[in-house]
C-alpha cells in the first residue's frame, strides 16, 4: 500500500511538474506574443500617423469631439474631434486627431504640435488631405460659421 | 513516425480542428440571424459563443472521445486553446479603460475574498459531512473557489494529493463549468440582471476562466447588446480570483505541512510568484497602456485589429471548451464527489449572486 501510494505520488509529482512548466510557459508566452504583435501594430499604424502642425500663428476657433448625443454618433465613432484654427480671418480644419494638444480659444505659433492625425477606414476625407482651405487666399468672402464646416465635414460634401 | 513528429502533427491538426469549428460557428451564426425569426430564440441560437461550444461538444463526444488514439492524437492541438485563451485575455486589456479596471477591480478584489472564504468553508464542511478523502475536499475546494483546473493542479502539487483526487477533483469542476453556461443566463435572464451585475456575477462564481469569460459573452448576445459589458466585468472579477490563486495554494500546503502530510514550502515569495498567473499582469499592462491614448481613440484602426485578433482568440478558445467537455466525466467522477459538488456550486453560486444583487448599487459601470 505504502509503496503503491509512493508510486500515485511521484507520477502526480511528474505530472504537475510537467503541467506546471506547460502553464509557466503558455502565461509568459502569451505576455511575449501579445507584446510582439502588438509592437508590430503600434510600429506601422504609427508610420502612417501625421503630425499636424500649425500652418501659421493663430487661434484655436473649436474642437468638436465625437459624443454619443451627436445625430452622426454611429458615423463618427472611433474617430476623434475635429480641430477648427483661425490663422487671422483662414480658417483650417484637422480631422480625426488623437490627441489633441490644445484647447479652444487656445493661441498658437507657427508649427506647435495641434495633434496626431490618424487615419481611418472610409474616412471621407483622406487623412492626408486633412488640412482643408476654407477661404480664398484674397480673403474677401466671409469665413463661414463653424457649424457649416462640421456639417460639410460630417457628409462629405464640400462646397 | 517518431513521438515529436507526431506530436507537431497533431498540434496542427488540433490547431485546424479548433479553426474549423471557429469558422462554422461564425458562418451558422450570419445563417441563424437571417433564419431565425423568433426574438430570444435568435439571439441564443445566432450567438457564435453557444454554436461554437455545442459544436465542439457535439464532435468531442460524438467522434473523437470514442477513438481514445483520435483523443491521444489531437491532444497537443486542442490544447492549444489555454494559451489563446490568456492571449485573448491580454489583448482583451486594450478594451478595458483602467479607471474601470481599478474601481471594479478594487471592489471585486474585496467580494473574491469573501467568496474564497465562504467556499472553502462550505466545501471542506460538506466533505467532511460526506466523508470524502481530505485532500480531495481541499483541491474540490480551491477548484471552486478560485479558478478550477489550474488551483487543483497547482494544489495536487503542494498538498501532496493523489492522482485520483486530482482527476475527481478536475472532472467535477469541468463538468460544472460546462453547465454554468447553460444555466446561469438562464438565471440571468429570469432575474432581469443587468449585463454589468452578471458579468460580475459570472466572473465570482463560475469555476473555470474559459467557462467564466464564455457564460458572460453568452449574455452579452443573448441580449443582443452589442457591446460586451458582461464579458469584461466576468474577465476583471476572474482575473481578481485567479491573481489570488497562489495565496490560497500557499494557505493549504503550509496547513497540511503542519500536519506532516506535506512538504515545508520554504521561500514563500517565490512560491507566490510562481503560482501568479502572469498573463493578468499583461491583461493589466495593456488597460493602462490603452487608456494612456497609445492605441488611438476608441475604434482607431489599431485598437481594430486588435479586436480582431481576440475574438478570433476567443472564438477558438470556446470551441476548445466544447472540445474538452466529455459527458462520460460525469459517470468517472463517483457519486459522492459529485453530490459535494453540485451541493456547493449551487451554495456559491445563491451566496455570490445574493452579495452581486446586494452590492449591486455600489459597482462601478463598466464601459461597452
Amino acid at each position: 500500500m505504502g509503496k503503491k501510494r509512493q508510486v500515485n505520488n511521484n507520477e502526480i509529482e511528474r505530472a504537475v511538474d510537467e503541467k506546471k512548466s506547460q502553464t509557466l510557459h503558455l502565461d509568459w508566452w502569451a505576455f511575449i506574443v501579445a507584446g510582439v504583435i502588438t509592437a508590430l501594430l503600434v510600429i506601422f499604424t504609427y508610420t502612417q500617423v501625421k503630425p499636424i502642425k500649425a500652418t501659421n500663428d493663430g487661434v484655436v476657433t473649436k474642437i468638436d469631439d465625437v459624443n454619443p448625443d451627436d445625430p452622426d454618433y454611429k458615423e463618427r465613432k472611433g474617430e476623434g474631434p475635429i480641430v477648427f484654427v483661425d490663422y487671422q480671418g483662414q480658417s483650417e480644419s484637422y480631422r480625426n486627431l488623437w490627441p489633441v494638444f490644445v484647447s479652444e480659444n487656445q493661441k498658437v505659433t507657427t508649427n506647435q504640435l495641434i495633434g496626431w492625425a490618424w487615419p481611418k477606414k472610409g474616412l471621407k476625407i483622406p487623412f492626408k488631405e486633412v488640412v482643408k482651405p476654407l477661404l480664398p487666399k484674397d480673403n474677401k468672402k466671409p469665413a463661414p460659421k463653424d457649424s457649416a464646416i462640421i456639417d460639410s465635414l460630417r457628409t462629405g460634401r464640400h462646397s | 513516425m517518431t513521438g515529436k513528429k507526431r506530436n507537431v502533427i497533431g498540434f496542427v491538426l488540433g490547431l485546424a480542428l479548433l479553426t474549423l469549428v471557429g469558422l462554422i460557428s461564425l458562418y451558422l451564426s450570419q445563417v441563424f440571424n437571417q433564419v431565425v425569426k423568433v426574438n430570444g430564440l435568435r439571439e441564443i441560437l445566432a450567438s457564435e459563443v453557444v454554436i461554437a461550444i455545442v459544436l465542439g461538444m457535439l464532435i468531442n463526444n460524438l467522434i473523437i472521445d470514442r477513438i481514445p488514439k483520435l483523443a491521444k492524437f489531437l491532444e497537443p492541438g486542442l490544447e492549444a486553446f489555454e494559451f489563446l485563451l490568456k492571449l485573448g485575455i491580454v489583448f482583451l486589456g486594450a478594451r478595458i479603460i483602467a479607471s474601470d479596471l481599478l474601481r471594479l477591480g478594487g471592489i471585486g478584489l474585496g467580494m473574491v475574498v469573501v467568496e474564497i472564504l465562504f467556499s472553502i468553508f462550505f466545501v471542506v464542511l460538506f466533505a467532511k459531512l460526506f466523508k470524502l478523502p481530505e485532500k480531495l475536499g481541499s483541491l474540490l475546494s480551491v477548484g471552486v473557489a478560485i479558478c478550477g483546473v489550474s488551483a487543483i493542479i497547482g494544489t495536487s502539487g503542494a498538498i501532496q494529493a493523489k492522482k485520483e483526487e486530482a482527476n475527481y477533483a478536475i472532472a467535477t469542476i469541468l463538468i460544472f463549468g460546462a453547465a454554468a453556461l447553460i444555466i446561469y443566463p438562464l438565471i440571468g435572464r429570469l432575474l432581469n440582471m443587468t449585463q454589468n451585475l452578471f458579468g460580475v456575477w459570472a466572473g465570482l462564481a463560475v469555476d473555470n476562466t474559459a467557462e467564466s469569460l464564455a457564460t458572460g459573452k453568452l449574455y452579452d448576445q443573448v441580449l443582443n447588446s452589442g457591446n460586451d459589458i458582461a464579458f469584461k466585468a466576468a474577465t476583471i472579477a476572474k482575473m481578481c480570483r485567479n491573481a489570488l490563486m497562489g495565496f490560497v495554494i500557499l494557505g493549504f500546503a503550509i496547513y497540511y505541512a503542519s500536519k506532516g502530510m506535506a512538504k515545508q514550502i520554504e521561500h514563500k515569495g517565490r512560491f507566490l510568484w510562481q503560482k501568479f498567473p502572469k498573463f493578468v499582469l499583461g491583461f493589466i499592462l495593456f488597460a493602462v497602456i490603452a487608456s494612456l491614448g497609445i492605441f488611438g481613440p476608441p475604434e482607431s484602426p489599431l485598437l481594430s485589429s486588435l479586436k480582431s485578433i481576440e475574438h478570433w482568440a476567443f472564438l477558438l478558445t470556446f470551441a476548445g471548451v466544447g472540445l474538452r467537455t466529455r459527458f462520460g466525466d460525469m459517470a468517472k467522477t463517483g457519486w459522492k464527489p459529485f453530490v459535494v459538488g453540485i451541493s456547493t456550486e449551487a451554495a456559491v453560486a445563491a451566496f455570490t449572486l445574493l452579495m452581486v444583487l446586494l452590492l449591486g448599487r455600489f459597482l462601478p459601470r463598466i464601459t461597452g
